[in-house]
């Protein structure tokens, strides 16, 4: 009789001929009814992808949007997808420009100031927009351009901006309008800092380096003109931490409270579930609210360390709870009395049989937890009792969006259809490994 | 029964004990107070009103006031923020509108849940089973503060069907009433509407294999009967059981709503005064909404045992 390999195949391996039937371990089994669930899958690599943009995003960040997410590009109002900005830190510089120096110099003193380089930089998003050449944008010029609110209304954009109702913008009626300021007065102090080798706040023939290029914002900015995709990739790296911690903080207080309650039984049980039974009677989010309202004066860290325990508390007890349920079912299972009889070590039935079966729910159960816990930051946050600024989730950036959405929908959503998506995705991810893991409960 | 339910009374009476008591507390240690707003009283002024309020006595004695206040005469005392009125007819403005605004979400959750779930149970596996599953998904993940924005722009700016902004109650008639309250209904009912969906569908699929369904086809009754008359009520316990934790959760859904568009109703009161440290206030309306709430859990339960006589609680 062969015996079987690693995978704990038991019965009837020992038949004369054939190979001997290999058993599947309970998470090899789930795995492969998880890879067949096309849903669970899409959601997971979803979910994946999320965690990776937020958890990479520092070193990728140059790459990606190459705004900062508290970098302000001031305007009278939020830009609209497309617009353009130069970003402060990671900027590109267009080196042919350099040759260019006594053109952008226009008051010909040898030396580049903050008003010279700002003009410039508008003239060649001026240029940019004049398709035709002839110096002037007409309506057909401003239906192309990159700016969506633009686009859709071109006409209209073109009668309000028209001082001189000749039918087309001049270069001084696109900068009046705010259509060219791509790089404001104000803006242009950093980027000459950076290059002003003898401090005298300008750029000589030797120091100027060329015009930085202008970027697009492809989620367009918010009302203090910060990038928004920046800010979204952003506020998921925080709505994804709280959500994993808070639900690690439940999972640790439940474990903990259920193991006990499991373990001992009897009066200390009745006890300690009694009291998780009163407690289910709270209405918690109130208390975090009132809580939150209350510290709400807290260092920005402290409060967000609060947030997390406020929200781990709230979810805990049904924790506890399955964690009880698996302690006391498990005890007395009879797969675990029959791998006792037949002889099975005590090491391999609570590392083969005990823990893989107890851990099923309590993951599924994990899965379920984050979404939900995220959801609740963002309900908070909502209420402005979340995230502080100058940080962002994409509750609190939902929110922001909401006080505005008729005027800016990008606000909304940009930072609204990713929570959705990444909860959607989580859900249907912890939907499939629940049905994965326990095929009893799977309702079809 | 009864006696079940007596048990149920005093815990619940425990349980809203603990939380005026932690309430209590949890504001006294907070730092802040309802009279340091913007401008500095007179030291005179502020030792008055703190008189007034009792909040110059030692804690324990300002708690046992309050206690009794409350527990004696159901009196939350005056508000501290808008003097001229009481807690408790600020509480008696806000609760009809939020318990409007519930039990119209509950019913179009309701409304759209049981079919659908029904429906999908009926059809396991189809394509239409597939795309209300994915829509109840889609339904449980939506938060409520992106679906609000995104009904009032579909429905009251593009289309203008409806008016997002105007609360007006039923006192300009039904309506009216109707075209002020659907879409926030509609926003806070949609989370329930999707995960009674999935509820009852569960609760179908389960019986639909269950002994007593088959002899009742066997005998020749139409598949229509054997769902009305067999699979229905079944199929509706667990909807029952999921409807005392769905309450709770539109109370605190209704916040945001209420904040969303614009409703006079408890949520409102509730954020507002624990931002103005209103502690009055803030402990009415969370007694009020506890009280609420254990008591709904109480009907549900008593519910569930006449739905379901498998279940007994003594």
């Amino acid at each position: 009789m062969t015996e079987p390999q690693n995978d704990g195949a038991r019965g009837e391996s020992g038949a004369e001929q054939g190979p001997p039937i290999k058993g599947t371990s309970l998470w090899a089994d789930a795995g492969k009814r998880l890879l067949k669930n096309r849903a669970a899958l899409a959601g997971a690599i979803i979910v994946l992808f999320m965690a990776l943009c937020a958890v990479l995003f520092p070193y990728i960040q140059s790459d990606l949007t190459r705004f900062r997410f508290d970098e302000q590009h001031l305007s009278a109002q939020p830009k609209p997808v497309g617009a353009r900005s130069v970003p402060e830190t990671f900027f590109r510089i267009d080196a042919e420009m350099k040759g260019k120096f006594d053109y952008i110099d226009a008051d010909g003193d040898g030396s580049i100031d903050r008003k010279e380089l700002s003009a410039a930089m508008r003239m060649g998003e001026f240029n940019t927009l004049d398709s035709d050449e002839s110096g002037y944008l007409g309506a057909a010029e401003l239906a192309d351009a990159p700016l969506n609110l633009i686009k859709d209304d071109a006409e209209y954009t073109l009668k309000i901006l028209d001082v001189d109702g000749d039918g087309k913008l001049s270069p001084e009626e696109a900068h009046e309008g705010e259509l060219t300021d791509i790089m404001p007065e104000s803006e242009t102090r950093f980027f000459i800092g950076q290059f002003d080798k003898d401090d005298d706040r300008g750029l000589s023939a030797a120091e100027f380096p060329g015009l930085p290029l202008p970027e697009t914002h492809y989620f367009g900015t918010d009302e203090l003109g910060r990038d928004l995709l920046t800010r979204v990739v952003m506020g998921g790296r925080v709505s994804l931490l709280v959500g994993f911690i808070a639900t690690m903080v439940s999972f640790l207080i439940g474990i903990i409270w259920g193991a006990t309650a499991g373990f001992y039984g009897g009066k200390v049980d009745n006890l300690m579930m009694r009291f998780v039974d009163v407690m289910y009677g709270l209405p918690f989010m109130f208390l975090v609210i009132l809580l939150m309202v209350i510290f709400q004066e807290m260092p920005a860290d402290k409060k967000l360390f609060l947030l997390f325990m406020a929200l781990g508390a709230v979810q805990w007890l049904t924790m506890a709870r399955i964690v009880r349920g698996q302690v006391i079912t498990l005890k007395g299972r009879e797969f675990v009395e029959a791998a006792r009889a037949i002889g099975v070590g005590k090491r391999i039935i609570i590392f083969r049989h005990l823990i893989p079966n107890a851990l099923g729910p309590i993951i599924v159960y994990l899965t379920l937890t984050v979404p939900a816990v995220m959801l609740q930051e963002a309900f908070l946050s909502f209420l402005g009792l979340g995230v502080q600024a100058p940080y962002a989730s994409w509750g609190s950036l939902a929110a922001e969006g909401a006080k505005a959405f008729r005027e800016y929908p990008w606000l909304i959503i940009f930072p609204g259809s990713a929570l959705a998506m990444t909860l959607l995705s989580l859900n249907f991810f912890g939907d499939g490994l629940r049905d994965a893991l326990d095929p009893q409960v799977r309702k079809d | 029964m009864v006696r079940f339910i007596i048990r149920r009374l005093i815990s619940s009476v425990l349980v809203l004990f603990v939380i005026i008591t932690a309430s209590f507390f949890v504001m006294k240690v907070a730092p802040g107070g309802p009279f340091d707003a913007d401008r500095k009283l007179p030291d005179e002024v502020k030792k008055n009103i703190e008189a007034k309020y009792h909040l110059d006595k030692p804690l324990w004695q300002q708690y046992g006031l309050q206690m009794k206040s409350i527990v004696l005469h159901g009196d939350f005392g005056p508000s501290m923020k808008y003097p001229d009125r009481t807690v408790n007819e600020i509480l008696a403005d806000g609760l009809p509108v939020s318990m409007l605004l519930g039990v119209q979400a509950l019913l179009i959750a309701l409304i759209i849940g049981l079919p659908a779930g029904l429906i999908s149970g009926l059809k396991q596996n189809t394509m239409t089973d597939y795309s209300v599953m994915t829509g109840a998904m889609a339904g449980v993940s939506i938060p409520n503060f992106v679906l609000g924005p995104l009904l009032i722009w579909i429905f009251a700016i593009q289309f203008q069907w409806f008016d997002a902004a105007n609360w007006n109650g039923l006192s300009k008639g039904l309506g009216p009433h109707i075209a002020t309250s659907f879409l926030p209904s509609l926003t806070l009912g949609m989370y329930f509407a999707a995960y009674i969906a999935r509820l009852t569908r569960g609760g179908m699929l389960e019986l639909i294999r269950q002994d007593y369904i088959g002899t009742a086809r066997a005998k020749g009754l139409s598949e229509k009967l054997v769902v009305i008359r067999h699979a229905l009520k079944g199929a509706i316990i667990p909807v029952v059981s999921y409807l005392g934790p769905a309450f709770a959760a539109m109370l605190t859904g209704s916040v945001v709503i209420e904040k969303i568009f614009n409703i006079p109703g408890l949520g409102t009161h509730f954020v507002n005064s624990a931002f103005n440290r209103d502690y009055p206030l803030v402990l009415g309306t969370i007694v009020l909404y506890s009280a609420l709430l254990v008591l709904l859990n109480l009907v549900v339960d008593v519910l569930y045992t006449v739905l379901d006589p498998r279940v007994s609680y003594d």
